[in-house]
């Protein structure tokens, strides 16, 4: 059945096909000895396993409930063995012909920190990788990355599908990538850790490899043998380990209230606190974030989280501090409208404002407010009392006739 | 099942009623009856049935009951057998027979006995999935098997995806898309592939040609993954009628196949015709507008309240003729939504609207491209009308099996065009009931496909020494690999066992880079300017002829004039025009033989096949005036020349040959190689329906044996080539060698009993001088005299 088409050999056929991009005439493969010079191979029963480990250092400890409410994780964390884990692979595409040549973790030993990397000698040998990786996984309570809930740790598992291994066993996630996006949001466009690294930690890298550049030194080792070029891959990886550690700890710092935050900072913390449903620690952050080019967003949600308190006059109060700072003005008369009028009953004010939070709704809901204050300011000559709301507070999250956040679904009134 | 269309109707109109009075009326009115070029009856059949098998699951059992199914067709209950004693099968019975039942049952069967199994169907079209999904999920209810069966392609979402992987008992999804997620990605379906029981392929016989070729590719991939999984899948596949359905699945999955061909579901009487409109200008050829006809034959059969189904080549022809029947329609006084159109991209609710309503005679006809071919079920309706030759007589058979009631008489009739094929099936009409049905073919060893699948194949897992690919013997794959390595693709390391294993090593996702539906081409859109919208799509080998700068692009019956072809972005810029012209490409063609694969020197022709490089190249452009087809201007034009390596069939014209003619007076020498593009022009149509292909698969050229010159300059040993259109070719040359000797009688054939004088569309093209045909004939007769000599 396979002939192969009109007779011709398939040499001869195969020889008249387009070169593949990038294709390079064939190079004779010196014999793969240098990776054993850059890191000593350790035999175990499954093969050797090329294992780097660094310089340790002290451990610092770390709140689990803070790295909790980061993650905005309703599962318990145990932040007692943290393991930190970054690779490097074969592509960026994933599927099954994308290896992880390199992985990196940092893990607490007693009081240490120490930081180990273990590196594939070539394709078709990474049962002794796996089998390690699945035992600090084992030892520890918490996984730390970033952006490994959907590369990393996907990748890593069909690795152990493919060479027949049992896959590590499962462990709460704590995912940096979004965890950092919540927080920094308001002042970085784009959320790389090498970002994060200059712009947070301040931490600048001489020298680094570019992501870009990492497949091909792995393949140009596959093909000379030549480990100059992953020597820096690998300085790389654990610069990456290392940094993910250091932001994890100022992550926790930040929402611990031990440093001064960036007002941008503090008001990412805000929603991150209140989505949390922790109003104090809300406002508190956006007091600090009151200020600078972020000051009008953090007022208003600070109007927010006062108005879901019942403390309506502050609410309006904070609402006008933040027309001062001009951002998003319809807005935000359009939320005073609703507060002047459904709240604190003065409806020629809220038709003031209505009237200037035309734009920020649409024609026939303006057409129809308007209508009703209209009807509201004639029907009330003498103004009256401010209606009392009914206050009934959540014991949990200090909300006011509101939906709780803690438990969606769940309104106190 | 479907009495509804049995029960008399009452009709608002008097006149003509059912089938067999608008036969009646048909045979009495000349303008009709003189132009029907084949009337044939084919006998009614009986039902067939066999008892329930013993091993069906009570519960599948219980639900059919519930259904009314007792007993099942002989064919189904073959099928369940054969599924049930382990073995790979393809059925083979006429549209609407019950095939899907055939497949269903052992899967369910398969399902109900053993949690852990999986199936996977495979449908060439998202539609049809979710088609059967629904009514998959209906029965599974019904026999309380609450495994899932779920669609996965592009509009699923993630995590509708995830669950599909985790619990999916039965996948419904299409090759496209089993090629570049589902494998490429196989540890995340390792459940599903461990338990995989079997795979399902309904409409085998759409995947033929290089379409066919990468199935069998992935395939091939399909059992290398699920075997590392531990799997091992059994194949259910279903055909609708092909020549050669046991030998296509088998060349399919690479090993035996058993064939269930007898089909027990019972069929009326039908009445087949083929009516060929009448010739307007004998001189060009030209005949009356085949789709006005067909339009006005369909409007006969509304009017006499015959549920119908008319087909058209292509959208536009459905919308014209739909526009024509309302037209005819709202003159007797009939609603225009009495008929619909039924495109491709309609959602499973809108079908079954037109489904119930055509049972309920609130519709009376659908019009539909080949959407319906592909077995999306509107029941056995009373008429099929074809317009236009499908292409093969498979597809006239798959179009017409939709008529077919189980008792009374249906009607199929066949409208053709004055396109050469057309005139060729209208000028054989009588062979055409007995004519054979053209073979499925692929090549599955194409090496431009096999490279590439082997490629995605290392992706998925590595290869280790001499491992075979399905049939594709160790030494082979080995010759590939190596290849691959030395393009740094592969990776080459020793094994523990002392052999080699190849890698994937490259940062890449080769199956994005591989299309199942077509080998390195890639579709330009068409931009329209004024309102930019994208009003159409068109295969990157057309772009050069039709949407060169300057172009008159017609579509939808508007011109459009092309102001700007961007080549690499693949956009064509149009904007609306009303010309009194359009224009015709001039292209300059040039084949050269790489190598020789077949040789045969007849004592004085020369055939051959093999590899070629073909290049073609747009110079020009001419303007033609609507209506008078005159010559208004030329324009020129500047486009890369395309470039295509393939395989090629030829025969090369002795020198000594024509020279014997000239000098018996025969013709110049001009005129001899007018003569010879004309015999070229009616091999190609001879060879394109011998083929059970698109004419448009197949390219010809008049060139020289060595490739120096081409049409238009002096030719030493003119070489007529008829050349495969896809790269690498898909086994057509050799085919067409092999077939050498009936292709040239053949040819003869069709011009002898071309009607025309001098030549016309249908044989030899049309004459630019007088003798064209006459010349063509001596020639063909003085070849085929050397030829057997």
């Amino acid at each position: 059945m396979s002939t192969l088409s009109v007779g011709s050999s398939l040499a001869s056929r195969l020889a008249r096909l387009p070169a593949a991009p990038g294709a390079r005439q064939p190079v004779e493969r010196p014999a793969q000895q240098g990776l054993a010079a850059l890191i000593p191979p350790t035999p175990t029963g499954l093969g050797p396993l090329y294992l780097l480990e660094a310089a340790a250092e002290q451990a610092r400890t770390l709140e689990a409930s803070s790295l909790q409410a980061l993650a905005l994780s309703d599962t318990g964390f145990d932040a007692s063995r943290p393991l930190y884990f970054d690779t490097e692979t074969t592509g960026l595409a994933g599927g099954t012909g994308t290896l992880a040549f390199l992985l990196g973790i940092a893990e607490t030993r007693g009081t240490q920190l120490v930081v180990s990397q273990a590196h594939l000698p070539g394709p078709g040998c990474e049962r002794p990788l796996l089998r390690w990786f699945a035992e600090r996984v084992e030892a520890s309570t918490l996984l730390v990355s970033f952006n490994g809930k959907s590369f990393d740790w996907p990748l890593l598992k069909s690795r152990y599908v493919m060479n027949r291994l049992p896959p590590p066993p499962a462990r709460p996630h704590l995912d940096l990538l979004h965890c950092a996006r919540r927080v920094f949001r308001h002042h970085l466009s784009e959320l790389k850790l090498s970002t994060l690294e200059q712009r947070v930690l301040d931490v600048h890298r001489d020298d680094d490899i570019p992501g870009a550049q990492i497949p091909s030194a792995w393949f140009d080792y596959l093909r000379t043998g030549r480990v100059a070029v992953l020597a820096r891959v690998l300085a790389h990886n654990e610069r990456d380990v290392r940094s993910m550690v250091e932001l994890v700890h100022r992550l926790a710092a930040a929402w611990e209230e031990r440093t001064a935050l960036l007002p941008e900072t503090a008001l990412g913390l805000a929603t991150v606190a209140a989505r949390r449903g922790d109003q104090a620690r809300a406002l508190r952050f956006c007091e600090q974030a009151a200020r600078g080019a972020v000051a009008a967003q953090a007022l208003s949600l600070r109007a927010e989280l006062r108005r879901r308190q019942g403390e309506y006059g502050d609410a309006v109060a904070t609402l006008h501090r933040a027309l001062e700072h001009g951002d998003g003005a319809p807005e935000l008369h359009l939320r005073l409208a609703k507060l002047y009028e459904h709240r604190l009953r003065d409806f020629t004010a809220a038709q003031r404002h209505a009237t200037l939070g035309a734009g920020a709704e649409a024609q026939v809901s303006q057409a129809a407010r308007q209508a009703r204050l209209a009807r509201r300011t004639q029907a009330v000559s003498v103004p009256v009392a401010p209606r009392q709301a009914r206050a009934v507070r959540c014991k949990g999250c200090g909300n006011v006739n509101e939906p709780c956040p803690r438990e969606p679904g769940v309104r106190h009134a | 099942m479907d009495l509804s269309f049995t029960r008399e109707r009452s009709t608002p109109w008097s006149g003509t009623h059912g089938v067999d009075g608008l036969l009646a009326q048909w045979r009495a009115d000349p303008r009709v009856w003189n132009h029907v070029v084949l009337d044939e009856t084919l006998p009614a059949t009986s039902s067939r049935t066999a008892p329930m098998p013993e091993a069906l699951d009570p519960r599948l059992r219980r639900a059919l009951e519930r259904r009314g199914i007792a007993r099942l067709y002989t064919h189904q209950a073959e099928a369940f057998a054969l599924a049930h004693a382990g073995r790979d099968l393809v059925v083979a019975t006429p549209t609407a027979s019950g095939k899907s039942l055939c497949y269903v049952l052992p899967v369910l069967q398969s399902l109900a006995v053993d949690p852990q199994a999986r199936a996977l169907f495979l449908f060439p079209t998202k539609a049809l999935s979710r088609d059967q999904e629904e009514s998959l999920r209906a029965l599974m209810k019904e026999a309380g098997l609450d495994h899932g069966a779920v669609t996965y392609d592009g509009d699923t979402a993630a995590d509708a995806r995830r669950a599909a992987r985790d619990r999916g008992g039965v996948i419904l999804t299409n090759p496209d898309m089993l090629h570049a997620s589902v494998l490429p990605h196989h540890a995340s379906w390792a459940r599903f592939f461990a338990g995989l029981k079997y795979v399902v392929i309904d409409e085998l016989h759409a995947y033929r040609g290089v379409f066919g070729s990468h199935l069998a590719n992935v395939l091939r991939r399909l059992d290398r993954v699920a075997r590392f999984h531990g799997g091992r899948p059994q194949y259910l596949m279903a055909s609708a009628t092909i020549g050669n359905p046991g030998e296509h699945a088998a060349r399919m999955l690479g090993r035996e196949v058993d064939l269930v061909g007898e089909s027990g579901a019972p069929r009326g009487q039908r009445q087949v015709l083929l009516y060929n409109p009448p010739v307007l200008n004998p001189e060009l050829g030209i005949r009356q507008s085949y789709v006005k006809a067909s339009a006005r034959l369909t409007a006969d059969l509304v009017k006499a309240s015959v549920p119908t189904l008319l087909f058209g080549q292509s959208r536009n022809t459905v919308e014209v003729m739909l526009k024509y029947l309302r037209d005819a329609l709202a003159q007797a006084r009939l609603p225009a939504d009495s008929v619909m159109a039924y495109r491709a991209g309609y959602l499973p609710q809108q079908r079954r609207d037109i489904e119930a309503r055509l049972r309920s005679g609130e519709v009376r006809c659908v019009v539909a491209t080949s959407a319906l071919e592909l077995g999306i079920d509107v029941g056995a309706l009373d008429a099929v009308v074809c317009a236009g030759w499908p292409g093969s007589v498979a597809a006239l058979w798959q179009r017409f099996g939709r008529a077919g009631r189980r008792q009374g008489t249906s009607l199929s009739l066949l409208v053709t065009n004055s396109a050469p094929v057309d005139q060729y099936v209208a000028s054989t009409a009588q062979a055409l009931l007995g004519a054979p049905i053209e073979h499925a073919r692929i090549d599955p060893d194409n090496v431009e496909v096999l490279v590439q699948h082997l490629k995605c194949a290392a992706f998925e897992l590595p290869f280790e020494n001499d491992e075979a690919f399905r049939e594709v013997k160790g030494p082979q794959v080995k010759e590939v690999l190596e290849y691959l390595s030395s393009h740094q693709v592969l990776h080459q390391a020793s094994s523990p066992s002392g052999g080699s294993t190849y890698h994937w090593s490259a940062d890449a996702y080769p199956a994005n880079d591989v299309s199942l539906r077509s080998v390195g081409w890639d579709n330009f859109v068409v931009v329209d300017l004024s309102t930019d919208k994208t009003i159409a799509e068109m295969d990157w080998r057309s772009t050069h002829t039709m949407l060169h700068e300057q172009a008159i692009y017609q579509h939808d019956g508007r011109q459009f004039q092309v102001e700007r072809l961007d080549f690499e972005n693949h956009k064509a810029f149009v904007r609306p025009v009303e010309p009194d012209y359009f224009t015709d490409a001039m292209t300059h063609l040039k084949v050269t033989v790489l190598s020789r694969a077949q040789q045969h020197t007849e004592p004085q022709v020369d055939f051959g096949a093999g590899e070629v490089s073909v290049v073609e190249r747009v110079v020009g452009y001419k303007k033609i005036k609507f209506h008078t087809h005159e010559n208004v201007g030329y324009g020129e034009v500047r486009l890369p020349e395309l470039q295509l390596h393939t395989t090629a069939f030829w025969l090369t014209v002795p020198e000594g040959l024509l020279r014997g003619l000239i000098e018996r007076g025969a013709g110049t020498r001009p005129d001899l190689i007018d003569a010879l593009a004309g015999v070229n022009a009616a091999m190609h149509t001879v060879a394109a329906v011998g083929l059970m292909i698109d004419p448009r698969d197949l390219g010809r050229c008049l060139g020289s044996r060595d490739g120096s010159g081409a049409r238009g300059q002096s030719l030493y040993e003119p070489t007529l080539y008829l050349y495969d259109h896809v790269p690498g070719g898909v086994g057509l040359a050799s085919r067409l060698f092999d077939e050498r000797h009936s292709l040239l009688r053949g040819t003869g054939e069709l011009l002898e009993r071309c009607g025309c004088e001098h030549g016309c569309p249908a044989c030899v093209g049309p004459a630019t001088a007088p003798g064209r045909k006459r010349l063509a004939l001596v020639l063909l007769a003085e070849l085929v005299a050397k030829a057997s000599a």
